[in-house]
């Protein structure tokens, strides 16, 4: 009898927890981070992500970049932060594309956004990331 | 971009003029994917020694271990490299997860523990003379042969360690807390070390999906940086492995599908590194 009354408790909890998660979903344009230095922009990302919130990037990090988010996201975790899961999907521009976007930032000094999609958010959040070469597939649970 | 073109010039140079360079061997994944067990079976294989402990806890090594000069054959050739054993890369590391898994005493390796017959064994390889039982064994071999060193003698020789399982305790919050910290800084220092390494193995699991986001930043890190690179599709020991999966994921790339555990084709592997070289 005590066993049962203890397993209903537990649901309970379960329910509630549901009913009050609230699934944060931050889009953000090129535009919006045109002009951030590589350490600005993933800055701004890990502090959303800490806030809980999906950011949805409309364009892709570069792998210097996405090195640069899992050393910075190694430096904020702890007992609350536990990190990120993230994927990238770049749209493949042209050789001549490629050489352009290059001598553009040797040019100016200031990295230039590369076309594609980025998702980040947090690892408490986001289960799983499934990846073909054109698609990305995400589970989610609050 | 700068930075590729010269490390293929250098290449060139020391190719053009055969001088016998050490290399620095770089051994990198994702945690758990074996590379603690690979350092070890190279080290012991052509050094005589090990490199870390190996666990089934995720991010075991948290800083980077090292095994310098070590002379492989590679079939007509011969490599001299440095080998680094890397942290494990991760996006995400929880404390909590850490609290699961026991702490043992596999660390430390007592002459008492061991039989007879693993004490002559030892007695042996390191050319000490004793008769009787186990105890005059003991004796003869403590003042030989340092914790250090007798862990190093059970691995190469293959002496099984039992261990009472009363002993076994799950780590604490703080402990494990602890772990949590130096897991990412390991994986900060790993990253940085990108730029230190001549050539990177990039151990996969050949068990698990490779077409993760650990492995891309990986390898596309690699390419950018132009460091020449090999994956490692480890666990073919296994009957779930597919390597051919990441064969597919990653076509531009060599891929050698190996076992570290049970040292299968590790032959192949030397060869593929010492084109690099």
């Amino acid at each position: 009898m005590f066993k049962m009354a203890k397993k209903r408790k537990a649901k309970t909890k379960v329910i509630r927890r549901k009913k009050g998660g609230k699934l944060r979903l931050d889009f953000i344009s090129i535009g919006m981070l045109a002009g951030l230095s590589m350490d600005q922009k993933i800055a701004n990302i890990i502090k959303r992500v800490r806030d809980n919130h999906i950011v949805v990037l409309d364009e892709s990090l570069d792998f210097i970049e996405e090195a640069k988010l899992v050393t910075s996201t190694m430096k904020e975790i702890d007992t609350d932060f536990k990190g990120i899961e993230f994927c990238t999907l770049p749209r493949k521009a042209g050789v001549f594309m490629t050489y352009a976007t290059k001598a553009l930032e040797s040019l100016t000094g200031k990295p230039t956004a590369k076309p594609g999609l980025t998702l980040v958010g947090p690892s408490t959040i986001i289960r799983e990331i499934k990846r073909d070469p054109n698609a990305f597939y995400v589970s989610a649970e609050l | 971009m700068v930075s590729s073109f010269l490390r293929k010039l250098k290449l060139l140079f020391s190719s053009l003029f055969g001088r016998k360079k050490t290399i620095t061997l770089g051994i990198y994944g994702e945690p758990n994917t074996g590379k603690t067990t690979l350092a070890n079976k190279i080290a012991l294989d052509w050094l005589g020694r090990s490199v870390g402990a190996v666990s089934d806890m995720p991010h075991e090594t948290r800083t980077i271990q090292k095994a310098e000069h070590v002379e492989v054959k590679a079939g007509s050739k011969k490599i001299v490299m440095n080998l680094l054993d890397m942290p494990g890369l991760a996006t995400h590391i929880d404390y909590k997860k850490f609290m699961q898994y026991h702490r043992t005493n596999s660390d430390s390796v007592k002459l008492e523990r061991l039989k007879l017959s693993d004490l002559k064994k030892i007695a042996e390889s390191v050319g000490v003379e004793a008769d009787g039982g186990k105890s005059k064994f003991v004796r003869a071999l403590k003042p030989k042969v340092d914790e250090g060193e007798l862990k190093d003698l059970v691995q190469k020789l293959g002496i099984k360690i039992s261990r009472s399982k009363g002993k076994k305790k799950k780590y604490t919050e703080s402990e494990a807390k602890k772990i949590a910290e130096e897991a990412t800084q390991g994986v900060v220092e790993a990253i940085k070390f990108l730029d230190k390494v001549d050539v990177v193995l990039a151990m996969m699991d050949a068990t698990r999906d490779p077409l993760n986001q650990v492995n891309i930043m990986l390898v596309g890190n690699l390419e950018a940086k132009g460091i020449p690179l090999v994956i490692v599709a480890n666990k073919t020991d296994l009957k779930s492995a597919k390597p051919e999966n990441i064969k597919a994921a990653f076509p531009q790339h060599s891929v050698v599908p190996i076992s570290a555990l049970k040292g299968h084709n590790l032959e192949e592997l030397y060869e593929i590194i010492a084109t690099h070289v």
